[in-house]
């Protein structure tokens, strides 16, 4: 029942103890460095506990040095957003390309998946310059709608609808149902383990975009988080502020953290579904 | 009534209401103008005073003024004017102003709107600093400072050396590396923990400014301005960069490895730095620090007595704005630079105007001054940012990569000059336009 | 029945109303650009007036641009950097984990965590840690006195220290890859090659490998995919613009530079353009080799 209890194997304990400790240590470090005093956290030798916890002051540093909750809103909102749109129209596509039979279907489904394999440093140039035509630079629009649909939904659920019988849709039009009404009752009620792995996958890629925001925003006010840690790590004729550093990006860590802890079933299976299944 | 007659009452009542009420105001309409200014502390609050003060005396014009960070002012300038939604009025420092001259931004000043009978009467309350805005001999903004960089000295750590920060500061780079020994605290290693004196690297602008200032002391340049040319080659550009090689790669006094020079002197953990101008003296105050200001020093065989090149920031209109918010934009500016006085007391920015010399008359402020007038302004080129990042990677190359001066030299030069070709191509492109 | 007859026919109809949202996105925010990208490559546009056509000129620029050179090399090296050693230290990594022993799970728990904060925060911690005379010179040269080690300054350290960092927070991930893969390798096999008396590495070589090539091509795909797409770790752990002497600017850096830097938007345009050759090209290359192996 429990075979890791029952074999203790010192060798190789102790060469995932190497790797984990490798691997956790800045984690560890970030976490307990945002609790330090200012001088502490560069301290040597290495002060692997804070000696003088200093409660949340290193938070109120970061808040008080940059607009650090409306970094919070907007990433939450950007992140919201994008999550919604991925997985509803995600969703929506999937189950138009794995069930109906329509011209140009093979063209348009390549087409969508090609857009997972440019990489966005290409885009944004002429994204740029095609958003500020919108008249969209420096705004919420521009900073949300640009990046808000992810092929990757399309290409999972695809996947995981096509394995779903067509009997079911079948049956569903004999009984008077319309398409879209099976979208919602039928097939969406089915798909509730990959949506959920797919939020979670598409929620961290939100969280964490940096390249779009830095790019189409120039207001601190309007900017998210990933962008405004910056702020405190690079602050412009300052010296780096560690301790608030480490403390925002300790709030940053804490969404995905939580899905990791509650969801880790669904999380796990993000991560590898989406890489496996093609 | 009608309906026909009632309709036309009506017409003919609003057309009379529309006449009455566009009567009452001085303008035709009301006006807005948005003003962009850069983040500097001490000036914001004057800002908002002037902002007020404008408001008052001119009712019919809003005035909608906006501060940004100096990181992101100039991508948002470049990008709002691309968007044609650039602000009427901006300030801007001389290095970036050739770029908007050659698009077309900038409006020629109109002496009239800002109450001076022709640009001479404007010329003669300052003795100078109009150079970085005239382009074609028109002149297209007005200054709003005029810096140069002077050397501050932290008494207390001077003091501490056994150093007097008033006779012992050396007026030659050739002395430079014995003072500065005297003054840094070394580790076991040999690693500086507290320097005392080391060149502000990680500022690309300042490099630039202090490349250009050694071959101006030895009588060479770093570019010709008006021809779009690079000059870094010769014996005075292979000195000077080998004198900033050797400082931290023969010397160890300093590098692009550790924290810029203006943070660790305002916080006490520098001796000595050369990257702050008059405006400083306010944040020397704030930051209690106990200094002397001192010239530049020379190099023993220069030819040239000069300080560190100086530059300005110049307050401009946009050309792209309509006549009216052209003409309330020019009205502005008068009044903002009618209270250089206030701006240089409260701010510390300097511009060389009559009623603001005789503020400058401390000993602190006489250095600047002095040091100003044997100046050279800094070379305005277009293609600046990239000109500064070819000259710091050269730079990077010979001080952390350790290639030999005398390869890399030429090779940044040759890089120089092609970008500033590309950029007098597009120019000539554009101003035929 | 005639009915029914129409609307089993017409259906197929509504996977177009479907899909056209996504469609439609795509066109606009991804097709649009790329295409505008390309005609952008071909002027020189400064953002402030109408671009202006100049032909193949930028491209020609490039052969001769330092800045391009050297974007070029570090991205090649970078990419390098970001794939073999992953690829093999991943697939360690699982198959060390795949072994059952006491403490496994919250071990593996402890080496997954870099998967959790954003890219950002981790380059933020990392440039923390790599503070010339921070934490990391502690750990690595106090025992030998020493007290700084330019980490992020040196030209030859930057690179290394970029590609390192890179692959500390990518391995957790590919493990779990290569761990799913291995979870499809029918116990059976391993246990009867086992009670053959074969040695785990043979029984590794000979069992696990072959079936693991599909797995292989994948992690191998992904990861390059993955390097040429990161961004905010390099932007965020290169000292100044580009790192030391730029030695950490890479091709991704670059556009952003001449984009935004130096408002030379055709340049930038062109050297994109030049980084979706090489994606295409290696992409093309890995799908080829997929096909020869599935």
């Amino acid at each position: 029942m429990w075979p890791e209890l029952r074999r203790a194997r010192p060798g190789l304990f102790l060469a995932a103890l190497l790797a984990a400790t490798i691997f956790a240590f800045p984690i560890w470090f970030m976490v307990t460095s945002a609790f330090k005093a200012e001088t502490e956290i560069q301290a040597i030798p290495i002060h692997w506990w804070p000696h003088e916890f200093q409660g949340l002051a290193r938070f109120r540093e970061a808040a008080d040095f940059a607009p650090l909750w409306r970094y919070l809103f907007n990433s939450t909102l950007y992140s919201v957003v994008h999550v919604a749109v991925t997985v509803f129209f995600g969703a929506l596509a999937g189950f138009g390309f794995a069930k109906y039979r329509f011209p140009g279907r093979t063209i348009l489904f390549f087409f969508v998946l090609s857009t997972l394999m440019i990489p966005f440093q290409v885009l944004v140039v002429p994204l740029f310059i095609e958003v500020k035509g919108f008249g969209w630079e420096n705004s919420y629009p521009g900073l949300i709608i640009p990046g808000m649909m992810n092929a990757l939904g399309v290409f999972m659920m695809r996947q995981y609808i096509a394995d779903l019988p067509d009997e079911l849709l079948e049956a569903g039009r004999i009984d008077g149902a319309g398409e879209f009404q099976m979208f919602l009752r039928i097939v969406l009620p089915l798909l509730w383990p990959p949506l959920i792995s797919l939020a979670i996958i598409e929620f961290i890629a939100a969280w964490g975009a940096f390249l779009w925001p830095l790019v189409i925003v120039q207001d601190r006010n309007l900017n998210v988080l990933a962008v405004g840690l910056t702020n405190y790590s690079q602050p412009y004729q300052h010296a780096p502020m560690w301790g608030a550093a480490m403390a925002a990006s300790t709030i940053a860590t804490i969404p995905i953290a939580c899905l990791f802890i509650f969801f880790q079933r669904y999380f796990i299976n993000g991560l590898t579904a989406g890489a496996l299944k093609g | 009534m009608s309906v026909r007659t009632f309709w036309r009452a009506a017409l003919c009542g609003i057309a009379a209401a529309t006449f009455a009420w566009s009567g009452t105001s001085a303008r035709a309409e009301q006006v807005t103008i948005k003003v962009w200014m850069h983040e500097h502390p001490p000036r914001i609050p004057i800002d908002k005073q002037i902002v007020a003060e404008f408001e008052k005396a001119h009712p019919d014009v809003k005035v909608d003024y906006e501060v940004i960070a100096v990181s992101e002012y100039a991508t948002k300038l470049l990008t709002a004017f691309a968007a044609g939604a650039g602000p009427d009025v901006f300030n801007q420092t001389v290095s970036l102003v050739a770029q908007y001259y050659n698009a077309h931004i900038l409006a020629p000043v109109d002496y009239a709107a800002m109450g001076y009978a022709d640009e001479k009467a404007l010329n003669s309350q300052y003795t100078g600093g109009f150079q970085g805005i005239r382009f074609g001999g028109k002149l297209y903004g007005v200054p709003t400072e005029v810096s140069n960089y002077a050397c501050y000295l932290n008494n207390d750590m001077w003091k501490e050396a056994g150093l007097d920060p008033a006779k012992d500061f050396p007026t030659t780079w050739e002395a430079m590396p014995a003072i500065a020994e005297k003054l840094t605290k070394r580790d076991a290693n040999g690693v500086p923990i507290r320097r005392g004196f080391d060149f502000d690297w990680p500022s690309g602008p300042v490099y630039w400014l202090t490349i250009n200032t050694m071959m101006h002391q030895l009588g060479a340049s770093l570019v010709d301005e008006s021809d779009y040319k690079a000059t870094y080659d010769g014996p005075a550009a292979l000195k000077a960069t080998q004198f900033l090689v050797d400082w931290v790669n023969k010397y160890k006094l300093g590098g692009p490895q550790y924290t810029d020079t203006r943070t660790d002197f305002l916080g006490k953990k520098l001796a000595t730095d050369c990257s702050f101008g008059i405006w400083g003296i306010p944040q020397m105050h704030d930051a209690k620090v106990n200094y002397t200001v001192r010239p530049l020093p020379r190099f023993a065989d220069g030819k040239v007595d000069e300080g560190y090149d100086s530059y300005a920031h110049y307050m401009m209109v946009n050309a792209r704005s309509s006549p009216a918010q052209q003409k309330a934009a020019w009205e502005f500016a008068r009044m903002f630079i009618d209270h250089a006085a206030q701006l240089f007391k409260g701010a510390g920015l300097f511009v060389p105007r009559q009623d603001v010399i005789p503020l400058a008359s401390d000993a602190d402020s006489m250095v600047f001054l002095n040091e100003l007038q044997k100046a050279k302004f800094a070379p305005r080129v277009v293609g600046y940012s990239q000109v500064v990042d070819v000259l710091t990677r050269g730079r990077d190359r010979m001080i952390q990569g350790g290639e030999p001066v005398a390869s890399v030299v030429p090779s940044v030069n040759k890089e120089m000059d092609a970008v500033l070709r590309r950029e007098k191509a597009r120019a000539e492109t554009l101003l035929k336009q | 029945m005639a009915a029914v007859h129409r609307r089993r026919v017409g259906h197929h109809w509504w996977g177009l109303v479907f899909v056209a949202p996504v469609v439609a996105f795509f066109a606009v925010f991804n097709l649009f650009p790329v295409v505008f990208g390309f005609a952008i490559s071909l002027t020189d546009y400064d953002l402030l007036d109408p671009p202006n056509f100049v032909g193949l000129d930028n491209f020609r620029n490039l052969l001769d641009d330092e800045l391009f050179v050297t974007a070029f090399w570090n991205t090649l090296a970078f990419v390098a950097g970001a794939t073999f050693p992953v690829w093999v230290l991943s697939l360690l990594a699982a198959l060390l984990f795949n072994q059952v022993f006491r403490g496994r799970q919250i071990l593996k728990t402890l080496f997954f965590l870099p998967v959790l904060p954003p890219v950002v925060v981790v380059a933020v911690v990392w440039r923390m840690l790599l503070h010339p005379n921070g934490i990391m010179t502690w750990l690595a040269g106090a025992f030998r006195g020493v007290t700084e080690i330019q980490w992020l300054t040196s030209t030859v350290l930057a690179p290394l220290a970029m590609i390192s960092v890179h692959d500390w927070a990518v391995i957790p991930f590919f493990m779990l890859i290569w761990l799913a893969g291995l979870a499809g390798v029918p116990r059976e096999l391993r246990e009867a090659a086992q009670l053959d008396g074969a040695s785990p590495l043979r029984t590794f070589w000979h069992i696990d490998l072959p079936m693991l090539r599909s797995t292989a091509v994948l992690v191998a795909a992904l990861s390059t995919i993955n390097a040429f797409q990161t961004f905010a770790l390099q932007y965020v752990l290169s000292t100044g613009p580009g790192g030391p002497a730029d030695s950490t600017l890479v091709l991704g850096l670059l556009v952003l530079r001449y984009g935004f830097q130096y408002f030379r938007m055709g340049d930038a345009s062109a050297i994109s353009v030049v980084m979706f050759v090489i994606i295409l090209a290696v992409t093309t290359i890995q799908l080829w080799f997929n096909r020869r192996v599935a």
